[in-house]
């Protein structure tokens, strides 16, 4: 299923260098992020739902920057990068709305970098993969302290131990509010499901700011 | 699996802005819509100035979409950007028209719908 749908949908073959331009329908961009440690499957989730063919940057920490922290953890390189994916899918019938997800491995030292990218942003899936969940730890830190509303994924991996979900809730110390979800990454439906119970918690956190 | 040469970038990141590393201009949003203005004609850029206003002639791309293209990430290319902008070559256009609760009420109803068979 999975795959008939993927190849109904535009082929990134066709250019495989050429800019991803706006199609002119496009009003609104949005921005969720998909966070989490390495691999948890946030490319694998971003390419099962994009439309495009999922792009990377690199984002280069030089000394001269003021990201002084990155540098503390490696004290003898004078740079880093961090890579950034990201991928978006057209929504709606007249195309004026375009989600963007962006995926970032939210770690404590690439903070700066984290923060630029989810700036804007109207929500976070935090990825877990519960064989080694303190991978996304930082991640959901991070999520954290920008204030964003987010919500837990937990990626079915081959292996991952069965936990119910009040075990997986205690375990990562979530708020009662913040939604956990069990998904597929490789599955688009699965991710679909995963975005759809994040937006419906991001508009209730911003229904409730918004007030009446 | 090999790596393949990359075809784009043809300036290092950090030649790319001529040594700077914060821009002019804020574009904190890395969706901000890079949009040409027709007519106005450029003179006398760098290389990886006139290369990014020749991928805005095409068409809107955003910041990141921008840099995705010329390998070059996206704080360099905010810089570029902020070039362009000062020189009044293109225009940034915020990401979203929608307040954010009318924005989320589409997306949602927009991944509701993916979901529908066809």
């Amino acid at each position: 299923m999975a795959f008939a749908s993927s190849r109904s949908r535009p082929d990134p073959a066709a250019a495989p260098d050429g800019p991803a331009y706006l199609p002119s329908s496009v009003r609104n961009m949005v921005k969720l992020v998909v966070a989490g440690g390495l691999g948890v499957g946030k490319t694998t989730l971003i390419r099962s739902v994009s439309e495009t063919r999922s792009l990377h940057t690199e984002e280069v920490m030089t000394a001269p920057s003021s990201r002084v922290d990155s540098l503390a953890f490696t004290p003898r390189k004078t740079h880093t990068t961090v890579t950034m994916d990201f991928g978006r899918l057209t929504l709606g019938e007249s195309g004026e709305t375009v989600l963007y997800l962006f995926g970032t491995p939210g770690q404590a030292r690439f903070r700066q970098a984290w923060l630029d990218t989810a700036y804007g942003a109207r929500g976070a899936l935090v990825l877990m993969d519960l064989r080694r969940p303190e991978v996304s730890y930082e991640a959901m830190d991070l999520v954290e302290e920008s204030g964003m509303p987010y919500a837990v994924a937990v990626n079915d991996f081959p292996g991952s131990p069965v936990l119910d979900a009040a075990t997986v809730r205690a375990d990562l110390d979530l708020h009662p509010e913040t939604p956990l979800l069990f998904c597929n990454a490789l599955e688009r439906e699965s991710s679909i499901d995963a975005l759809i119970g994040l937006v419906s918690h991001s508009l209730d956190v911003y229904r409730r700011n918004t007030g009446p | 699996m090999s790596r393949r040469r990359d075809p784009v970038r043809i300036t290092p990141a950090y030649l790319a802005t001529g040594g700077r590393t914060s821009a002019r201009r804020a574009l904190p949003d890395v969706l901000t819509r890079l949009v040409r203005v027709d007519g106005r004609a450029a003179a006398s850029l760098s290389p990886p100035q006139h290369h990014l206003l020749t991928a805005v002639d095409g068409g809107d791309l955003t910041l990141a979409d921008a840099a995705g293209h010329l390998r070059l990430p996206v704080s360099a290319v905010r810089i570029l950007a902020g070039d362009l902008l000062d020189l009044g070559l293109i225009q940034a256009v915020e990401p979203a028209e929608l307040p954010d609760v009318e924005l989320l009420e589409n997306v949602l109803d927009g991944l509701r719908k993916l979901k529908k068979p066809a």
